[in-house]
C-alpha cells in the first residue's frame, strides 16, 4: 500500500528534525573537543624569550597585544656585578652618577638603584613600570655581564595562539616552552 | 508539499553551510591578524646606540695599521709576547704560538680552558685555568702544576718576575704574590664587576693592577703598598668606558701603557702618567659593531670580550691587537712623533 502524502510528510519532518538535532549535537561535540584540544595545547606550552638569541631590538615593547607589554626585564642578581656605574641604569653619557632622571637610561624610570655598601649598588626592576623595551638590557650587555634580560611574564601574558611579538621577532628568539618550566633563565658562565 | 519540504531542507542546509563558511573565514582572519598588520616603529627613545661614542677619537693621533690577519681564534682569552717576539695566545684548551706575521708556529693542547698566560725569559710558559697554574716548557710539556684559591677563584691575570708569581683572581677579587709555591701576601678589596682583572709588571718592578670597577690602574710595590694610580670613568676617549675597564693592558718598556676596553672596543696609548696620547685602534678598524650584543655575536658567552693587546717589543714600537669576537689580529705602529 502506497504511503499517503500526509504519512510521508510526517516521516520526513521527523527525520529532518532528528537529523538536525544529530547534526547540532555533532557540531557541539566537535567544538567541545576542539576547545579542549586547544586548551590542552595551551596548558602544555607557553611562549618565552630565549635570552641568548634576543638582540634587544625593542619590538617586544610595541608589538605585544597588551599595553604595557607582557615582556619585562628580569635581573639575575647572581650574575650582576652590582656596579656603581651600571650601564643598564645610566645613560652612556650621563652627566652624573646619581638617580636623577636626566641620568637614567630607562625611558620609564623602571629601575630602582639602592646602595648596598660602597661601591656596590643593587638594581631592581619595577615590573609595573617596565615596558619591555630592552634598552637597559642592551646597555648591560654592551659593557657588563648581561645580567639584565627579557622574559615574558606569565602573570600577565594572555598566551595568544599567534603571539604578536614572536611573529615580529627578527631572530626567532621567542618559542614555546613547557608550561611547567615557563622561564628561560640565564646561568652564570662556567669558567 | 514535496517541494516545500525540499525547500526547507535546502534552506537549513544552506544556512548551516554559510554559517560554517563564515566561522572558518572568521577564524582565518583572526589567525592572520598580526600577519597582516605592518610592523610597528620602535621609538628612538627605546634604542641603545653607542656608535658615535665608539667613533670618537678626540682628535688624537692614530697608530698606523701595518697588517691584519684572520687567525680564526674566536673566543681567545689572553695574549702575550714571548722574548722571541712571537705571540702566545690562550684559545680554549690550547696555547698557540704565532709569529709576528700571525702564522701559527706551534700549538699544544691542555686539559683545561686557558684563561691567562705569561711567557718567561727562558720561553717557559705559565698558564692559568680557573683555579690552577701550570708551568710548561717551550715545547708545551707540562713541568708542574699547583692549585691556588678556592671554589670561587677565577684566575684572569698572571705575571712573573724572578722568583715571584703574581696572580689576579677575579672571583675573589684579590691579587696574590707567591714565591716557591707559598703565598707571600694577598691584596683584597678590589671592585671587579666582570671577569676581567688583568695585571702586569712595569719596568720599575711595580705591580700594575687593572682595578676595573674603579676605572683605574693601580701600582703596588713589593710590600703590597699602593704607590700610584691613575684613570677615571668616562665614555670620552680620555676615560675608561662602561662599568668596568680596562679589560686588558700592557706596560711598555719606557713606562707608557697600552689599554684595551670592552664595550666601546678601543685600544689606547697612555703616557707614563696615564694621559691618553693616541688611539691605537678603534671598533670600526677592529671590525666590531658596538651595538651588536655579545649574546648574539658570541655563542659561548654573554660577557662581552675586549681586545687583547701585546707589545711586540720591536724597534718600530709595534703593538699587536687580537679581537676574540672575530679572531682578527692587527699589528699597528705608532705615529712618528710617538714612536
Amino acid at each position: 500500500m502506497a504511503d499517503s502524502p500526509q504519512a510521508g510528510q510526517s516521516s520526513d519532518r521527523r527525520g529532518f528534525f532528528r537529523g538536525l538535532v544529530r547534526g547540532l549535537a555533532l557540531l557541539a561535540g566537535g567544538a567541545t573537543l576542539g576547545l579542549l584540544a586547544t586548551r590542552a595545547q595551551a596548558a602544555r606550552t607557553v611562549w618565552q624569550i630565549d635570552p641568548y638569541k634576543c638582540t634587544m631590538c625593542g619590538r617586544c615593547a610595541v608589538e605585544c597585544v597588551l599595553s604595557p607589554s607582557a615582556v619585562k626585564c628580569v635581573h639575575s642578581h647572581g650574575m650582576c656585578g652590582y656596579c656603581e656605574l651600571c650601564t643598564g641604569f645610566f645613560e652612556p653619557d650621563a652627566p652624573n652618577l646619581h638617580e636623577g632622571a636626566e641620568n637614567q637610561l630607562c625611558p620609564t624610570g623602571a629601575i630602582e638603584r639602592t646602595l648596598i655598601e660602597q661601591p656596590y649598588f643593587e638594581y631592581r626592576i619595577k615590573e609595573d613600570e617596565c615596558i619591555g623595551c630592552a634598552k637597559c638590557v642592551a646597555g648591560c650587555a654592551a659593557f657588563g655581564n648581561g645580567s639584565m634580560y627579557l622574559q615574558i611574564r606569565h602573570d600577565r601574558c594572555v598566551d595568544c595562539n599567534d603571539c604578536a611579538i614572536a611573529r615580529a621577532c627578527p631572530t626567532q628568539a621567542i618559542r614555546r616552552v613547557p608550561a611547567d618550566q615557563p622561564y628561560l633563565l640565564k646561568q652564570v658562565d662556567e669558567p | 508539499m514535496s517541494l516545500r519540504w525540499l525547500t526547507r531542507r535546502a534552506f537549513v542546509t544552506r544556512t548551516l553551510s554559510l554559517l560554517g563558511l563564515g566561522a572558518a573565514a572568521g577564524i582565518k582572519a583572526g589567525c592572520d591578524r598580526t600577519e597582516r598588520r605592518p610592523p610597528r616603529q620602535v621609538p628612538q627613545a627605546f634604542r641603545y646606540d653607542i656608535t658615535d661614542l665608539a667613533a670618537d677619537d678626540g682628535g688624537l693621533p692614530r697608530f698606523q695599521l701595518s697588517r691584519s690577519v684572520e687567525t680564526g681564534l674566536l673566543g681567545a682569552a689572553a695574549m702575550t709576547t714571548a722574548p722571541s717576539g712571537n705571540l702566545a695566545v690562550a684559545h680554549n684548551e690550547q696555547v698557540i704560538v704565532l709569529d709576528p706575521a700571525g702564522r701559527a708556529v706551534r700549538r699544544w693542547a691542555t686539559d683545561h680552558r686557558v684563561l691567562a698566560l705569561h711567557v718567561a725569559n727562558d720561553e717557559s710558559i705559565l698558564v692559568a685555568d680557573a683555579r690552577r697554574v701550570h708551568r710548561h716548557n717551550a715545547a708545551g710539556r707540562r713541568l708542574e702544576s699547583w692549585t691556588v684559591g678556592d671554589d670561587r677563584t677565577r684566575l684572569t691575570g698572571i705575571a712573573a718576575a724572578g722568583d715571584d708569581l703574581f696572580i689576579a683572581d677575579a672571583g675573589n677579587r684579590t691579587v696574590s704574590r707567591y714565591r716557591g709555591g707559598d703565598r707571600v701576601w694577598r691584596l683584597d678589596g678590589f671592585h671587579v664587576p666582570s671577569p676581567y682583572f688583568d695585571l702586569a709588571i712595569g719596568p720599575d718592578d711595580l705591580l700594575w693592577v687593572a682595578h676595573t670597577g674603579r676605572h683605574r690602574l693601580e701600582a703596588y710595590n713589593s710590600t703590597a703598598d699602593l704607590v700610584r694610580s691613575w684613570g677615571r670613568a668616562g665614555m670620552a676617549i680620555t676615560g675608561f668606558s662602561g662599568c668596568c675597564n680596562p679589560c686588558h693592558f700592557v706596560v711598555l718598556g719606557d713606562g707608557r701603557f697600552i689599554t684595551a676596553e670592552k664595550g666601546l672596543h678601543r685600544v689606547k696609548l697612555h703616557d707614563a702618567e696615564g694621559e691618553v696620547r693616541a688611539l691605537v685602534i678603534g671598533a670600526a678598524a677592529l671590525g666590531i659593531d658596538v651595538n651588536t650584543p655579545a649574546c648574539a655575536a658570541e655563542q659561548h658567552s654573554c660577557v662581552p670580550p675586549g681586545p687583547l693587546v701585546a707589545d711586540l717589543g720591536d724597534d718600530d714600537g709595534g703593538v699587536a691587537v687580537l679581537h676574540p669576537r672575530n679572531g682578527g689580529l692587527h699589528v699597528l705602529e705608532p705615529p712618528t712623533e710617538l714612536a
